[in-house]
């Protein structure tokens, strides 16, 4: 009977065993098992991802010569107009540094966009991230931007030799300083619970009462450039309504963020540029 | 004496079934949908597997999904192991060769580190803004993915422990 119960006290006794070591364990250890562990998996996440790619590759060879020459038509005519685009944006740009000369004011912090592919999606209801292509061999940085064509991403928030995690805009852990367009007061940015089969959600707060919003109309929250972190001028949603705080000092809404960040398969991170890289 | 490597192709079986995941999270994330399959692996190792073997099967599957995860290092390595402590200790007195037992036990195991996740989550203040929806929509898509999977991974594993030359049935229970 005392062996019996001993052979089943075993389990629990090695458990607890194991339990104390991982406790008394040094950080280091942790930090490099939790590495080590990463990047073995790296390999496996990357494959699919590369998989894909090639499946891209290998399906756009499908299409026929008709249809290839229709979509090169169809770009040729975008990039004549980004070209026409390009040279807006280069006269406007050297007007904004001849008046910023003139008014001497502090230089803007240039970025190098550094372009990846999306390895995985990760967004449970527990948080919200993704995995990119790129890591710390592409001069990527922990806290860096993250950008794409339909506004903000996220922040970077792991940097491994080859790939990043990035928190998304709609997790709980992203706070940034946005505002309205058209209305320079800085507003606080977050993101929010996440329903499923919906759009991905954030929250914004400490709008001035004096913003109103009529039925159907909405408003384009942007980024601020406050904290240094993001440029201003960054897409991050839309707000549809405003609702006012019980204390009546600001108002609360609710951002709806753009339907494309849920299948995003590319990103941009934005890698300031400094003196030491050119 | 052959040294018992069963450990390792289990493991290397609980990786695949962690890549997949992975992978249909991936594809699922347009949904807002996200599978949770760590108990089938864990209840594998706690009902086919010796002690040492599954211990150490089920602290690398713990480590494996832990290194992907925001969440504090450790936090499904100790999970998975009080998991398999327990299935190990009741598993005498279950009958596992009974499929309805097996995908009971499967979705039992599921359902407590579901909720010991989403409890650590939310008490901890990691993300006290979790959506009620979102969660029961997870645990319904892991739970319903599972019913249809766990007997493919409890014969897959079996197959691949054959494949290198072990036999899947001569396991030695303690």
């Amino acid at each position: 009977m005392f062996l019996k119960r001993l052979i089943y006290a075993k389990p629990i006794a090695t458990l607890g065993f194991i339990l104390l070591g991982w406790l008394i364990l040094p950080t280091l250890f942790k930090t490099l098992l939790r590495v080590s562990f990463y990047e073995f998996q790296a390999p496996a996440l990357l494959a699919p991802s590369y998989i894909r790619d090639l499946q891209l590759f290998w399906s756009s060879r499908l299409h026929s010569k008709k249809e290839l020459f229709q979509a090169g038509r169809d770009i040729a005519r975008l990039n004549a107009s980004y070209e026409l685009s390009i040279q807006e944006i280069e006269s406007l740009r050297e007007e904004i540094q001849r008046m910023e000369r003139l008014l001497d004011l502090p230089e803007k912090t240039k970025y190098k966009h550094e372009v990846a592919r999306v390895v995985l999606r990760d967004t449970p209801a527990w948080w919200q991230q993704i995995i990119i292509r790129k890591g710390r061999h592409n001069g990527i940085i922990e806290g860096l931007p993250v950008i794409f064509l339909g506004g903000v991403v996220g922040k970077v928030r792991e940097v491994r030799a080859y790939t990043s995690v990035v928190d998304l805009v709609s997790s709980n852990h992203f706070r940034i300083a946005a505002q309205f367009v058209g209305d320079s007061r800085p507003i606080s940015y977050q993101g929010t619970a996440n329903p499923p089969f919906s759009d991905p959600l954030g929250e914004i707060s400490y709008i001035p009462t004096d913003l109103t919003l009529q039925p159907g109309e909405s408003l384009t929250v942007v980024t601020s450039g406050l904290g240094g972190v993001f440029p201003p001028g960054l897409v991050i949603g839309k707000v549809n309504s405003l609702t006012t705080n019980p204390d009546g000092l600001f108002k609360t809404s609710t951002v709806v963020l753009d339907k494309r960040l849920s299948s995003i398969s590319e990103i941009a991170v934005l890698i300031p540029i400094t003196e030491d890289i050119p | 004496m052959r040294s018992d490597f069963r450990w390792l192709i289990v493991a290397g079986g609980n990786f695949i079934l962690i890549l997949l995941t992975t992978q249909c999270n991936h594809y699922l994330s347009g949904f807002s949908l996200y599978l949770f399959l760590l108990g089938l692996p864990i209840s594998f190792a706690g009902l086919s597997l010796s002690l040492r073997n599954g211990i150490i099967a089920t602290a690398i599957t713990g480590l494996l999904s832990d290194a992907i995860t925001p969440l504090p290092y450790g936090l499904h390595f100790v999970l998975c192991l009080i998991s398999f402590s327990i299935l190990y200790v009741i598993r005498s007195r279950i009958p596992s060769k009974e499929n309805v037992t097996i995908i009971v036990v499967v979705l039992l195991t599921n359902l407590f580190l579901f909720f010991a996740v989403t409890a650590y989550v939310y008490l901890t203040g990691f993300n006290s803004n979790l959506s009620p929806l979102h969660i029961v929509s997870d645990l319904i898509a892991s739970q319903i993915i599972l019913l249809l999977i766990t007997r493919w991974f409890f014969a897959f594993q079996p197959s691949l422990l054959k494949l290198c030359g072990f036999n899947p049935m001569g396991e030695p229970s303690r």
